[in-house]
């Protein structure tokens, strides 16, 4: 959205009037912003990055091979350029430039310089058949091209024709080819959407050949260049999209290696997959095992690269996740946690049954909070990894929260919370009730946002106000609102599930408020004991209050004994202390 | 100016509508809060210096309007403090209507943070400053500065209800001027979906107090037409027994710390004696009017 707007807005800045903006790449979005400030005029082609750093090149190569360029049109020198930048040597360089000057005379002969379409028109075929499109070849071709040449040749293609137009205002040759050129390439941009889109629209009106015009995704283009390219076809169109295919390889791909090779292999075969895809999984299986140990090591970019062996396609949405998940092999129960760096191995993920087992060792183990928090991240990991959302993650999320109230730990419980709400909504089966209720009391007692407050209590359902903690929970709200401490403490008590565990946090504050309450209200004394006793100092039946007389001390109560031999507190005096 | 009232009116009905769309085709509806970013940056050119600031006002208004439409209403403090703390215009100049939805959002906000005076002045203004005619913005305004006033102690005549549909109040009302607890609870609990909704419903549960006050002050009315001599000290078990033949079951512990709570509050005046249970009201005046002073 966004980057569409700020496209937006440049465009209209620039006066080339282009209606619609191409659609950027996911990967390029970051870079549109400043490079196009900083190259001249509509940079609308995308891919900023390479034009801004090949604008110079293009321009010296200009100067270098059009010996004669300026009696000639612009596009006929840009596609000159292309061709040359193809070559690889002097030898190829030779023929090239032959080739093109032939092409030329006989352009200047047909009378067809200046109106042919020298963007559209295709790239001379090398003598030498190093650009050969055949699936198997390719990759020998991209290993024996250097990185930079497909760029190049790329950026070549991909100028977009807005560049030239620009340029064009500056070069007035040819203004009426140019003029046409424009209206061209407006109608193929208006046309197409996606920036990547670009060079084959504008091959489209004019080569009918051309088997890639209907093409309205980057996913299908990158079929569309496969297709092309399994089908043998030895043109140069076949040409420009195998090299389009390693411009991308290249430009996602962190190395050139045997591996990408393969990949790349795999990815132009992409849509073959219906016919070719078990071959193709038994050559990824083989080929995952020898590159699994690569691909711990490389980040996750390496990772999505790596999919491109399971034959999925480019664009995130449609990327294969299953396909990508880690299936872990691991059978050992206990596993400390370690934190991710990189792609995970499989062979130290555990699979389901396995953390099931995992995750009943925990629930009766003795050791300490630290090793079981410890354990239960680790499982939480290997079922995150494994993408597994199911009702095994939500026993894990729920155990581990339960352990965390025990031990106060309200930063892990907060995590495992919000968990659950996302998995509770996604349907899975679990505690909801309970975790509603402690949910509810969290909102309540520790932050002050009213709005939460009302949102949690809205989404109730009428079960889940049926439900014995949930009530709970609701009364515990009724009494902090009003006060109410001996409700509290009563509440505090009985609390269900892990209830109390929560209210615990706020048993200091309530015991305050009570105690002030009180000290403003009882005249004259107000016995121990019965504080002790309504503010939950005694537990279950014991009647020694002496943990009550160290609290009252500690806030600065008075206490005296009165006739009856009784401890009270005297209130008067603790009113001044207290109220202002 | 006008222009960009439309255009801004349109963005937000626009953007609710597709986030309608997309809530139906199973997207994430994310154009509502775009819309938001987008007006805000409308605001931000408006609330320079200059001509222009008239319009900010309708612009803050339709903020206010996609931010509680959103629910995230903490993004709305910002655009307050430039309104408020600007000193360079002047409130009056606004509009009056965009005064009045301004103060109405402003007064909802302040019932949410329970600052229930600050409240009470904006939605009195609103109300005040409101069109008559319309009766829709009219029972919006008092929706939301009735349970304010409540809040504060005074008490809507039952026609005013009536006149703006307002029923759901009216019970609550009842068990105010009665000190009937059983018909409170019940009235919570049956309009609870709709007070929830509009989030008054927290405000209305501190009512309970209230309505106990009023039970503790007939009785002692009663008691004073049959015993003037004792009638300010009341036994506790009075207490228990009244509340248990509304129908509500407390203990003798219960009572007394709502007896306590009432005393702490200022709602009575006197005290408790714990050991002989007897709440022994003051002389004078032990029942002081709320005056304004929220609970």
């Amino acid at each position: 959205m966004q980057g569409s707007l700020t496209t937006g807005i440049f465009s209209s800045e620039n006066k080339t009037q282009i209606p619609t903006i191409p659609r950027i790449a996911p990967g390029f979005s970051m870079v549109i912003p400043k490079s196009e400030k900083k190259t001249v005029g509509a940079d609308l082609a995308k891919k900023p990055a390479y034009v801004s750093v090949s604008v110079p090149k293009n321009d010296v190569k200009a100067v270098q091979h059009g010996s004669d360029a300026r009696s000639l049109p612009f596009s006929l020198r840009n596609y000159a350029t292309r061709n040359l930048s193809r070559c690889k040597d002097e030898a190829q360089r030779a023929a090239c430039q032959s080739m093109i000057q032939q092409i030329t005379s006989k352009a200047i002969s047909n009378g067809t310089l200046l109106t042919k379409n020298w963007d559209t028109e295709p790239l001379i075929p090398l003598p030498e058949n190093l650009l050969t499109m055949t699936e198997t070849s390719s990759a020998n071709n991209s290993s024996s091209l250097p990185n930079s040449t497909p760029r190049r040749r790329l950026k070549s293609r991909w100028e977009p024709v807005p560049e030239e137009k620009v340029t064009e205002k500056v070069e007035p040759l040819a203004k009426p080819l140019m003029n046409g050129n424009t209206h061209n390439n407006l109608k193929a941009q208006n046309r197409m959407g996606d920036s990547w889109n670009l060079g084959k629209s504008l091959q489209s009106p004019h080569a009918p050949s051309n088997k890639i015009t209907h093409r309205l995704s980057k996913k299908q283009k990158m079929g569309s260049y496969s297709s092309v390219v399994q089908n043998g076809d030895n043109s140069s169109d076949s040409d420009k999209e195998k090299d389009l295919t390693k411009y991308y390889a290249n430009a996602s791909a962190l190395a050139n290696s045997p591996e990408e090779k393969k990949r790349r292999e795999h990815r132009s075969k992409r849509f073959e997959k219906s016919k070719d895809s078990s071959s193709k999984s038994r050559n990824s299986a083989v080929n995952k095992g020898a590159v699994a140990h690569i691909h711990t090591r490389r980040p996750i970019s390496a990772l999505v690269t790596g999919s491109y062996k399971d034959g999925s396609s480019l664009a995130v949405e449609d990327m294969d996740w299953d396909a990508l998940t880690v299936k872990g092999t691991c059978q050992e129960i206990e596993k400390r946690y370690l934190r991710l760096t990189s792609a995970p191995d499989p062979s130290t993920v555990r699979p389901e049954h396995v953390l099931e087992k995992a995750l009943s060792m925990v629930e009766t183990s003795q050791k300490n909070y630290l090793y079981k928090c410890d354990q239960l991240k680790s499982i939480r990991q290997d079922l995150t990894v494994q993408r597994i959302q199911n009702e095994l993650t939500v026993k894990v999320y729920e155990t581990h929260a339960r352990l965390a109230l025990q031990a106060g730990d309200l930063a892990e419980f907060n995590q495992c919370q919000s968990q659950l709400k996302r998995l509770y909504r996604e349907g899975n089966n679990g505690c909801y009730f309970e975790f509603s209720a402690y949910n509810l009391l969290c909102v309540m007692l520790h932050s002050n946002n009213k709005r939460d407050l009302l949102s949690s209590m809205a989404s109730l359902s009428k079960e889940a106000k049926q439900d014995g903690a949930v009530k709970h929970a609701l009364a515990v709200h009724a009494a902090v609102s009003s006060g109410n401490y001996v409700i509290f403490f009563k509440l505090y008590k009985q609390g269900p599930n892990l209830n109390s565990c929560l209210m615990d946090l706020y048993v200091e504050r309530m015991r305050f408020e009570a105690i002030k309450c009180m000290s403003r209200s009882y005249r004259p004394t107000v016995p121990v004991g019965y504080v002790a006793q309504v503010l939950g100092f005694l537990p279950n039946g014991d009647d020694r209050s002496e943990e009550c007389e160290i609290w009252l001390k500690a806030h600065g109560a008075v206490l005296s004994v009165d006739n009856g031999g009784e401890l009270q507190i005297d209130t008067k005096v603790m009113i001044s202390l207290w109220t202002m | 100016m006008e222009a960009m009232h439309m255009v801004a009116l349109e963005i937000r009905l626009l953007a609710e509508k597709a986030d309608r769309e997309l809530v139906m085709s199973g997207k994430n509806p994310d154009k509502l809060q775009a819309a938001g970013s987008f007006l805000m940056k409308v605001f931000g050119a408006l609330a320079v210096k200059g001509p222009k600031r008239v319009g900010a006002l309708y612009v803050t208004c339709q903020l206010f309007k996609i931010y509680f439409r959103l629910g995230t209403v903490n993004l709305c403090r910002s655009v307050i403090r430039s309104i408020e703390t600007a000193r360079n215009f002047d409130f009056e100049d606004f509009p009056v209507k965009d005064k009045v939805t301004y103060m109405y959002y402003t007064g909802r906000l302040e019932v949410f943070n329970e600052n229930f005076l600050v409240a009470d002045q904006k939605l009195t203004y609103a109300l005040m400053h409101c069109n008559p005619q319309s009766e829709s913005n009219l029972r919006k305004i008092l929706k939301f500065l009735i349970p304010v006033k409540l809040s504060i102690g005074v008490l809507p005549r039952r026609t005013l209800l009536e006149k703006y549909n307002l029923l759901e109040y009216a019970d609550i009302v009842t068990s105010l001027r009665r000190g009937d607890l059983r018909l409170l609870k019940q009235a919570l609990d049956r309009h609870e979906d709709q007070l929830l909704k509009c989030g008054v419903y927290l405000v209305l549960e501190k009512l309970e107090l209230q309505v106990y006050r009023r039970l503790v002050k007939k009785i002692h009315i009663i008691q004073r037409e049959k015993e003037p001599s004792k009638a300010h000290q009341i036994k506790l078990e009075v207490l228990v027994k009244t509340l248990q033949w509304l129908g509500i079951t407390m203990d003798v512990d219960e009572v007394e710390c709502i007896m306590a709570c009432l005393i702490y509050k200022n709602l009575i005046k006197g005290y408790f004696a714990h050991k002989s249970k007897v709440l022994v009201l003051s002389k004078q005046d032990p029942f002081p009017k709320l005056n304004g002073k929220p609970v």
